[in-house]
């Protein structure tokens, strides 16, 4: 299934190559054990929390560049 | 909790009650000034703050719209249109005054962090602050407070406490705190001054004893559920002031009593435990504490004061352990 | 004086046939449930890690983590404003304990503080809901107050306080026993996970059984009081448990426990396998059922073999836990509860535990073949929509487990 930030935190975090995606937008997914607590929200759903800090133009880009996974 | 055996705690607190026990104890102050701060202040409190003089204070309770008691301070006139308010609460007062405060020409800010406190008290605490200040204070007045130095240092004397002995507050800058500390550890070697260090000494067993309660045992309660009728200025106006004589004409169902507690000690009594006349509800506990003068565990409680006159015999909580009602000092 | 206009209004949850289960009944319930899944998820562990030490360390070393990342400067100040911990109230670690304190009597935990000084805090219990679940569970929890009294160390240090759970009724011990003890005033030795359940540098005291409590402050006074008076009502820390009490006993101890299986699907069967046996064993006593019955006010038309008798169980559990329900469809032939996954799972809307669908799911399905009969299963339907349904109906399956 084509992933994208609709997906899970651990699907994104099981995908190599989407992990690698994911930390150069937000540092410390691949590491921060608070990621595991959070895996089962979508990201998209985990980025509405102040605390991801990560903006709606942030998103569009992981959005795009996960979707070029295929 | 403290408990009969604990002899830490029966030694400070003895310390206060026969020589010198000294704390270091900020509560917060807000400062407040400007032309018309006594009138902010004569309408925020139920006491005639106006009417104090320059180094003088009161003691007063503050309420809500509701004639509810909401805080209890002390109030001093520091200087020409400046007041110091000791409270526990800053924050919530400073937001209750931005609510009140009603287009007047007053100033107020929590100076907490820039002031510091040491409590000394007891029948000889005379002597050992005589022996640290530049200025006596043989001739103070209760809630009296002057300017001194201690060590070269600027300091303010506050002739109060919280124990119910004589006692004296040394009010110096944070920045200077600590050469403050040492000169009172100093000067109070040749007088045996204890430093105390456990909190429910200093903030129960020897206020409860002496009847002194804390903001959260008057809360929600009028000052004249809280024999507090004397401290209440009905010539002027003040924030709550129509409910509050409602409640003074009307009679009140409720009253903050003395409990004495009959078991060894207290472990299954929280606050806000039910009270219990004949197996009824009849209120609920404020505080209970170990008194060491008295020798006995005590607090205060909330009743229905017609259904427990003074002297009933009641029970506290799931357990129902006895007590008693009293009057509300010991010591 | 005349009648009464009506019945005075108390709060309640009701069941479907209108049996009103009172709300401190539904919130110590709605305790042990949570307490249930977590007993049960620590069965999961102990399949997975057969070795004592190295599970407890495991799950001890994610609650501190976890404590710790949890908690903000703005989380900390927020509190303190909230609880009106007055400014002089030096932030040091000791105030680690008022943070525990609360924690415990919105959770039912009933006991008393028994010290609270600068050097030394003892906090003793006489109750506790998870105390089913074992001694590596009360082993975490030492670990999340290290870390609330490193949150709180006035030098940003770590390990000020030495804490040693001395006694814990998960070991079988009258009260749970929690001591801090400031290291540099004690002269104690820095502590290892497996170090907290030791016996403190000063004695302690007891509180004897004539003066045990059964019930916490909110049960027995309507509110709890902190030590500066400030005041949280039931219903204020019922809303509270139904989300935190999920966090620290299932989703931090689930991060360490996924880790210790060889995969997610050897981690799965493992979980299924656990909630299916408790599911199955819990109702197999013949007073289990009338009692349940008798509980929600089942009437008589309602025959042994209906299906309605799960439904009408699982809908209580439902409103007892405060998830959001509907009930869809509710005869003789099925019972169909409609959920959404974002609250069912999202307990605490930020750490959503998928575990919660797979649990209950293999749980109910299970406790249905022995509190109604074999020929009904329980399922659930839509877990990745935005509605999911929980399903109790007929299914005939020759693999059926």
């Amino acid at each position: 299934m084509a992933l994208s930030v609709d997906s899970k935190v651990k699907e994104l975090m099981k995908n190599p190559q989407a992990a690698d995606i994911m930390e150069r937008y937000s540092p410390g997914f691949k590491t921060d054990k608070q990621m595991k607590l959070v895996q089962a929200l979508t990201f998209r759903a985990l980025a509405k929390f102040p605390q991801a800090n990560i903006s709606d133009e942030t998103l569009d880009a992981i959005d795009k560049e996960l979707a070029e996974l295929g | 909790m403290l408990f009969k055996n604990d002899q830490a705690a029966r030694a400070q607190h003895n310390a206060v009650r026969t020589n010198i026990g000294w704390y270091k104890w900020t509560h917060d102050l807000v400062e407040v000034k400007g032309k018309d701060a006594a009138g902010f202040l004569d309408y925020l409190y139920v006491n005639a703050i106006a009417k104090a003089g320059i180094g003088r204070s009161k003691y007063t309770t503050m309420l809500n719209d509701a004639g509810q008691i909401i805080d209890d301070v002390i109030v001093t006139h520091i200087g020409e249109d400046y007041y110091w308010i000791s409270t526990l609460y800053a924050p919530q007062l400073i937001a209750w005054m931005d609510q009140k405060k009603d287009g007047r020409d007053v100033t107020y800010q929590d100076i907490t962090s820039e002031v510091d406190m040491y409590a000394v008290q007891g029948p000889n605490s005379r002597a050992l602050i005589n022996s640290l200040a530049a200025a006596p204070v043989d001739g103070m007045k209760r809630f009296m407070m002057i300017d001194s130095v201690i060590d070269g240092i600027a300091v303010k004397v506050h002739k109060s406490g919280f124990t119910g002995e004589e006692g004296y507050e040394i009010y110096c800058a944070m920045s200077d705190s600590g050469s403050i500390r040492n000169a009172i550890v100093n000067a109070g070697k040749a007088l045996n001054a204890v430093e105390l260090t456990i909190l429910e000494v200093y903030v129960r067993s020897l206020p409860v004893e002496k009847g002194f309660a804390l903001r959260q045992d008057l809360y929600g309660l009028s000052p004249y559920e809280a024999d507090l009728d004397w401290s209440v200025d009905l010539s002027k106006n003040f924030a709550g002031k129509e409910a509050v004589l409602r409640v003074k004409e009307e009679g009140s169902q409720y009253k903050l009593v003395g409990i004495e507690y009959e078991a060894e000690s207290y472990e299954d009594i929280a606050q806000r435990e039910r009270v219990y006349y004949q197996g009824v509800d009849v209120g609920f506990v404020r505080a209970a504490i170990y008194g060491y003068t008295a020798d006995k565990n005590i607090g205060f409680a909330v009743v229905e004061s017609s259904k427990v006159p003074i002297g009933s015999k009641v029970t506290v909580g799931e357990n129902r352990s006895p007590a008693k009602i009293v009057n509300r000092i010991w010591v | 004086m005349p009648l009464k206009d009506k019945l005075d209004m108390y709060k309640g949850v009701e069941t479907v046939w209108g049996k009103i289960i009172p709300e401190k009944e539904a919130y110590k319930y709605a305790l042990r449930q949570i307490s249930s899944f977590c007993a049960n998820l620590f069965q999961v562990m102990r399949i997975l890690e057969p070795d004592y030490e190295k599970r407890t360390e495991a799950i001890c070393e994610i609650a501190y983590d976890m404590n710790m990342s949890a908690s903000s400067e703005e989380y900390l100040n927020s509190y303190y404003d909230e609880w009106n911990i007055p400014e002089f109230c030096e932030r040091s670690s000791w105030l680690g304990a008022i943070f525990g304190d609360s924690g415990d009597e919105y959770e039912n935990m009933a006991g008393r503080v028994i010290q609270f000084t600068r050097d030394r805090v003892e906090k003793e219990l006489d109750t506790c809901p998870w105390d089913i679940v074992g001694s590596e569970l009360c082993n975490m929890t030492t670990a999340m107050f290290t870390a609330n009294f490193d949150l709180c160390s006035v030098n940003n240090t770590e390990n000020e306080v030495s804490l040693n759970m001395c006694e814990a009724r998960g070991c079988g011990d009258m009260h749970c026993r929690v001591v801090a003890e400031r290291r540099d005033v004690f002269n104690l030795p820095k502590q290892g996970w497996l170090d907290h359940m030791g016996t403190p540098a000063r004695e302690c005291h007891v509180t004897p059984r004539e003066r045990m409590v059964k019930e916490g402050q909110l049960l027995r006074n309507g509110v709890y009081s902190n030590a500066f008076g400030e005041e949280k009502t039931l219903e204020w820390a019922y809303r509270w448990v139904a989300e935190k009490g999920w966090v620290w006993s299932v989703s931090f101890p689930l991060v360490a426990i996924r880790d210790m299986a060889s995969s997610d699907e050897e981690f799965e069967r493992i979980f299924k396998i656990v909630f299916s046996t408790a599911g199955k064993n819990a109702f197999i006593d013949p007073f289990a059922v009338e009692g349940m019955r008798s509980w929600l006010g089942v009437p008589r038309e309602i025959d042994d073999n209906d299906g309605r008798l799960m439904g009408g169980y699982i809908k209580t559990q439902l409103d007892t836990q405060l998830v959001p329900n509907e009930l869809v469809r509710f005869d003789a032939d099925e019972v169909r509860i409609k959920v959404q996954p974002e609250s069912f799972n999202g307990r605490f809307p930020m750490a959503p535990i998928d575990e919660l669908t797979t649990g209950f799911e293999a749980l109910w399905h299970n406790m249905v073949k022995t509190m109604v009969s074999p020929e009904w299963s329980c399922w659930f339907e839509g877990k990745d929509d935005d509605d999911m349904f929980i399903i109790v109906g007929k299914k005939i399956d020759k693999k059926m487990i």
